[in-house]
């Protein structure tokens, strides 16, 4: 008789097994009070480095405000799917800020970041295309390929040339090509060369989408991402994000010209087949764009907490990669290492993520940080006296 | 012209694969797992077939690509392929 849980899963979850009896799996802990510069984790107070909720908006005074208005106004949620049951004014207003902001025509919304990967990349190539991936692009963005059914085919990452090496490869066996690239890596916390990208592209005549997760409301003159970030409006064919970063919420976009946005409606399983956003996170983002432009306080914060985070992990001998944005790696290098500087960090206050192998290789095993614009100097501070114990005492530094 | 021989096979592998782990050839041994040894994950895998395959003009049966974990499966492979 077929069991539930085959051998191989068995297998997996003797590895998790083995993390819990160690007291060195900390995924998955429950937390009581709000994403904020600190969070309780298991009942213990520490300072929150685990979150991608950069600018701390999830918990402005001004967020809520709007939250509570359209709680009131809308209630929770529409009831089913954008092209069954409509979208709100405030979807359609949110749709117009979203393009606006990215110099596109037109935009959609969808219910995660995740699913605005999958369907922008669906919407875009099918089989008998091709889909060129930077080699530590977001898995969302490696499922969207498998979705739309196109060939995919990676180059190093951000090695420029052996993007044109692969375009050279390639582009005689494929109807279209499409280059997708995180704008900011979330593992490494680097920007992909965009203009180098752009280039490429189109004297290959490939198309280019970017996925602005981590780089909306942290890069840019005004906040805006990548395009503004080099000054490129029209430097992608196709923007797609996330909420969950910028503005600590749920829910994801694309944004392009108006004709591809019509289609994308009409042909994006990801969309049709999900409930609309609520109401309620729709406003609270929508918010999320007014303070972008009303209160750089936050993103100047931002920049400078990120910068004395960097400084000063690397004065104290660690290895942060190439990062020079809010997600920041401690990279250790080794497995066993890596989960025992994050028991010691949590022991002392500081929740952040450890990834190992199989999500990176042995080699590349890292405490991954995400830096916020509250939190303050004297965060910084402690945060800094805790990686150093947990360095010394297992001999890193 | 005749089928590449094994050196020629074995040295244009060689390379693709380190250059895809960001190592040198000569760090690599036959015995490596792409997987387990060398940290590819699935992406990483599927290029470097696709890359030592275009090579040589061959088209894989990805059913046979199930089979190799290792660069010495990968150089049998290519063998077989192009014997």
């Amino acid at each position: 008789m077929t069991q539930l849980v085959s051998e191989a899963m068995k297998q997996h979850l003797s590895l998790i097994s083995l993390l819990k009896q160690h007291d060195i799996y900390t995924y998955f802990l429950p937390v009581s009070s709000a994403c904020e510069n600190h969070i309780r984790v298991n009942g213990k107070d520490c300072i929150n480095f685990i979150s991608n909720n950069y600018l701390g908006f999830s918990t402005h005074p001004k967020v809520k405000e709007a939250v509570a208005g359209a709680l009131e106004k809308y209630g929770l949620g529409i009831g089913g799917s954008p092209i069954a049951c409509g979208s709100t004014d405030l979807h359609y207003e949110l749709n117009e800020r979203i393009a606006r902001t990215y110099g596109m025509e037109d935009s959609v919304l969808f219910a995660s970041g995740y699913q605005a990967l999958l369907g922008s990349i669906q919407a875009t190539v099918k089989k008998g295309d091709v889909v060129l991936l930077d080699g530590l692009v977001h898995r969302s963005i490696v499922d969207g390929v498998a979705l739309s059914e196109a060939d995919k085919r990676m180059w190093l990452h951000n090695d420029m040339e052996d993007l044109e090496q692969l375009l050279e490869r390639v582009k005689k066996k494929y109807d279209r090509m499409l280059i997708v690239v995180d704008s900011v890596y979330s593992m490494d916390g680097d920007i992909a060369h965009l203009p180098e990208i752009r280039r490429l592209a189109d004297s290959h005549g490939a198309l280019v989408l970017v996925d602005e997760a981590h780089s909306l409301g942290v890069i840019g003159g005004r906040g805006y991402g990548i395009l503004d970030h080099f000054n490129m409006p029209g430097g992608a064919d196709v923007v797609s994000g996330t909420f969950s970063k910028f503005a600590g919420a749920v829910g994801g976009f694309a944004a392009a010209s108006k004709d591809f946005i019509a289609f994308l409606r009409h042909n994006c399983s990801p969309f049709i087949f999900s409930a609309s956003l609520s109401p309620l996170i729709v406003a609270g983002v929508l918010k999320s764009f007014d303070l972008l432009d009303q209160e750089p306080q936050w993103r100047e914060n931002l920049i400078k907490n990120s910068r004395s985070f960097i400084d000063g992990l690397k004065s104290l001998g660690f290895d942060t990669g190439t990062s020079v944005t809010a997600c920041v790696p401690i990279i250790l290098r080794d497995t066993q290492k890596t989960m025992a500087f994050n028991k010691i960090i949590l022991e002392n206050g500081i929740f952040a993520t450890p990834v190992v192998h199989p999500a990176v290789p042995h080699t590349e095993s890292r405490i991954r940080l995400g830096v916020m614009a509250t939190h303050t100097a004297a965060d910084i501070d402690r945060s800094m006296e805790v990686f150093k114990k947990a360095g010394k005492e297992l001999g890193i530094i | 012209m005749g089928s590449p021989t094994r050196e020629k096979v074995e040295k244009d592998l060689y390379g693709i694969i380190a250059k895809l782990a960001g190592t040198t050839p000569d760090k690599l041994k036959p015995e490596d797992r792409l997987k387990d040894d060398l940290g590819f994950d699935s992406l990483k895998s599927l290029e470097a077939m696709s890359r030592i395959t275009e090579m040589y003009d061959i088209e894989p049966d990805m059913d046979d690509l199930n089979d190799i974990h290792s660069i010495s499966d990968i150089v049998e492979y290519l063998m077989k392929q192009l014997g």
